[in-house]
């Protein structure tokens, strides 16, 4: 009951905002009525719908592989056989809560070429820090008791990993993936300049050629696909920690 | 002191790292002109066989007192000279190379840092903050002599002329004029849109603490504001601010329009919002109880708490804020470039445009620099209001 209360307004919100998305003539219609002097409403080589989908294939895939990566990596400096690339790694997610994201994906540009593949793999760099640094403060935020009880009771390593210490971290780790997924939206929007197409593209094209209701359109879709992914994963967060509080209290 | 021989992994690993990049990627990329692809050139053709046999060998030795390492000082300030050696090594023969592969190349050539000269700086800087975080109990001077060392190496090779045949610096020696006016106005909106946003968003941390009403609103509508992407926060911008600089003479004869600073001003001062706000908050709210009622005990005012007890205890965190805030803005004043305010976006993403490789990299290299010049200068900052409220705070209880 209680998952369906967090995530049940974020979850109408992403529908309604496909929705609209979806509703190509609708925009025409709108922002006909904004910019009546205006001849050039939409985007014209990709329907809103089209954008969004570009938009989400590149923020998905650049977000799973920085989760992945940002896990594996907490993980590993936490246990006893990494601990000797803990310092490494923490100066290194320091160092990156420095560095500009927008200077990651530019710099990686030159390295790893232009278009869709390396814009990924450029979003997937920066968003790799946020999930590692959440990731190890979590693990690291563990009681000792809690460890050594779940040891007492004959876990093995990895059995402790999955059932005590991931479960217990996840709420931070969750909050990690949240500022990952939304630094990449708004990177991402940077990408159509590298060619990968996305929301930047109308905005970009708006701005340049000015045409004030192409930017309108993209930045709209831009702002509501990044506030809908936020309250949803806000909402899978506020859902797993509610489970974890009323699992700890079952205990 | 500790004697017991192990082996030091991180070492180990790096080392092979950048050996396996130094001789298995290339070292430069040769190009017949700017925005030509490259073709990659090796270490061992870039360089000829006594340079590039000197940066293996510093590797080599990396890895060789990293296999029996002793786990004192010693053999930590040895890797950590040796880091930088491979870090300046590597810059500086990347110039060495350029000299070298152009003296044989066409007029309009360039030749730029290649993927595995990238890759060792990249594996050599770890290298060194390690050595410098080992050396936590060591002197002060050799901390600091590990720290300065990158930066002091770079300036002096730049300064004199060894890295003058990069394409990078090639393209700065093209852009010269522009370069500091862009870099100058880079900074400018940084600081005027930092300023603003710590003005209005110290305002509204404290509001959200006094009246505990207004805090979640407060801090829905910030995080709103941070959460849109900046391009589409510019892009919201765009015709609205058209329209006011239309309509209204006074604002259009001040420049604004859905183009130039304002757009810029506007989207980069929301942005920075959150940052001070929450920490202003958390600073206050971080106040212990018994400080205030020892000071309202002693007959202070509720306004006289706030300004002698609350906000100097709080000072350091409100300053934590101002940091990241700040830091957030110098990377995305590059938006800038995207609505005809200038700043280093204008190298950085006209360059992505033109595929002008070596103007991203001048562009990127001085926001990065610009960005952790930044953050150590408000870190010191930071560091010089702390001690003396601490002490403070421990006189009071």
């Amino acid at each position: 009951m209680s998952r369906a209360r967090h995530l049940a307004v974020p979850a109408a919100a992403a529908a309604a905002y496909l929705a609209v998305a979806a509703a190509t003539p609708a925009w025409r219609w709108v922002l006909g009525a904004v910019f009546p002097e205006e001849s050039r409403l939409l985007y014209p080589d990709a329907t809103p719908l089209a954008l969004v989908w570009q938009h989400l294939e590149l923020v998905l895939i650049s977000s799973v592989l920085s989760v992945v990566v940002g896990l594996a990596l907490g993980i590993f400096v936490t246990r006893p056989a990494g601990t000797d690339f803990y310092g490494v790694v923490a100066d290194l997610t320091n160092l990156g809560q420095t560095f500009p994201p927008v200077a990651v994906f530019t710099l990686a540009v030159p390295l790893l070429g232009f278009g869709l593949r390396p814009t990924i793999l450029a979003l997937a760099l920066y968003g790799v820090l946020p999930v590692l640094r959440n990731t190890i403060s979590g693990l690291e935020g563990i009681p000792a008791d809690v460890l050594e009880s779940a040891s007492g009771l004959g876990m093995r390593p990895w059995q402790r990993l999955a059932r005590v210490e991931l479960p217990i971290a996840v709420p931070v780790i969750m909050a990690g993936i949240r500022v990952s997924v939304i630094v990449n939206v708004a990177t991402a929007t940077i990408g159509a300049i590298a060619g990968a197409g996305g929301f930047g593209a109308p905005i970009i094209n708006g701005l340049v050629n000015l045409a004030p209701a192409i930017t309108l359109e993209g930045a709209v879709l831009a702002a509501g696909l990044a506030l809908t992914l936020d309250a949803l994963l806000g909402g899978v967060e506020r859902t797993i920690a509610h489970r974890e509080r009323a699992a700890a209290t079952a205990r | 002191m500790s004697t017991r021989i192990r082996t030091h992994r991180v070492g180990v690993t790096m080392a092979l790292f950048g050996l396996s990049s130094l001789l298995l990627l290339p070292f430069a990329t040769l190009r017949a002109s700017r925005i030509q692809t490259g073709d990659p050139v090796s270490a061992l053709d870039a360089l000829g066989p006594w340079w590039s046999s000197g940066l293996v060998a510093v590797w080599v030795a990396i890895a060789l007192i990293s296999v029996r390492d002793s786990g004192g000082p010693r053999a930590a300030t040895a890797r950590g000279m040796l880091a930088s050696l491979a870090l300046l090594g590597t810059v500086g023969l990347s110039g060495v190379a350029a000299t070298r592969l152009l003296a044989e190349a066409g007029t309009f050539a360039r030749v730029s840092v290649g993927l595995g000269a990238w890759a060792c700086i990249a594996v050599s800087y770890p290298l060194l903050l390690a050595s410098r975080r080992e050396l936590g109990t060591a002197p002060r001077v050799t901390r600091l002599a590990l720290s300065a060392v990158g930066p002091v190496g770079l300036l002096v090779m730049v300064g004199s002329g060894l890295l003058g045949d990069l394409a990078i610096l090639r393209e700065y020696v093209n852009q010269s004029d522009r370069f500091w006016t862009e870099v100058g106005s880079h900074i400018a909106l940084t600081a005027i849109a930092t300023g603003i946003a710590l003005a209005i968003g110290f305002g509204l941390g404290v509001l959200a603490f006094r009246r505990p009403r207004l805090r979640g609103p407060v801090f829905t509508v910030a995080n709103v504001f941070q959460t849109i992407p900046g391009l589409a926060m510019v892009g919201l911008l765009f015709a609205p601010l058209s329209w006011l600089g239309t309509n209204v003479p006074l604002l259009g004869r001040l420049g604004v329009g859905g183009l130039g600073w304002a757009p810029v001003i506007t989207a980069l001062t929301l942005y920075a919002l959150l940052a001070v706000v929450r920490n202003t908050y958390a600073g206050l709210a971080s106040v212990p109880d018994s400080v205030v009622e020892a000071g309202l005990g002693m007959g202070m005012t509720e306004g006289q708490v706030m300004r002698r007890v609350r906000l100097p205890l709080a000072l350091p965190v409100i300053f934590g804020g101002i940091r990241t805030s700040a830091v957030q803005t110098l990377g995305n004043a590059t938006l800038g470039a995207f609505v005809a305010a200038g700043t280093l976006g204008l190298f950085v993403f006209g360059g992505l445009s033109q595929q002008a490789m070596d103007l991203v990299l001048l562009g990127s290299i001085t926001l990065v620099a610009l960005a952790l010049g930044l953050d150590a200068a408000l870190r010191t900052a930071q560091r010089l209001v702390t001690p003396r409220h601490t002490r403070r705070t421990e006189a009071v209880r």
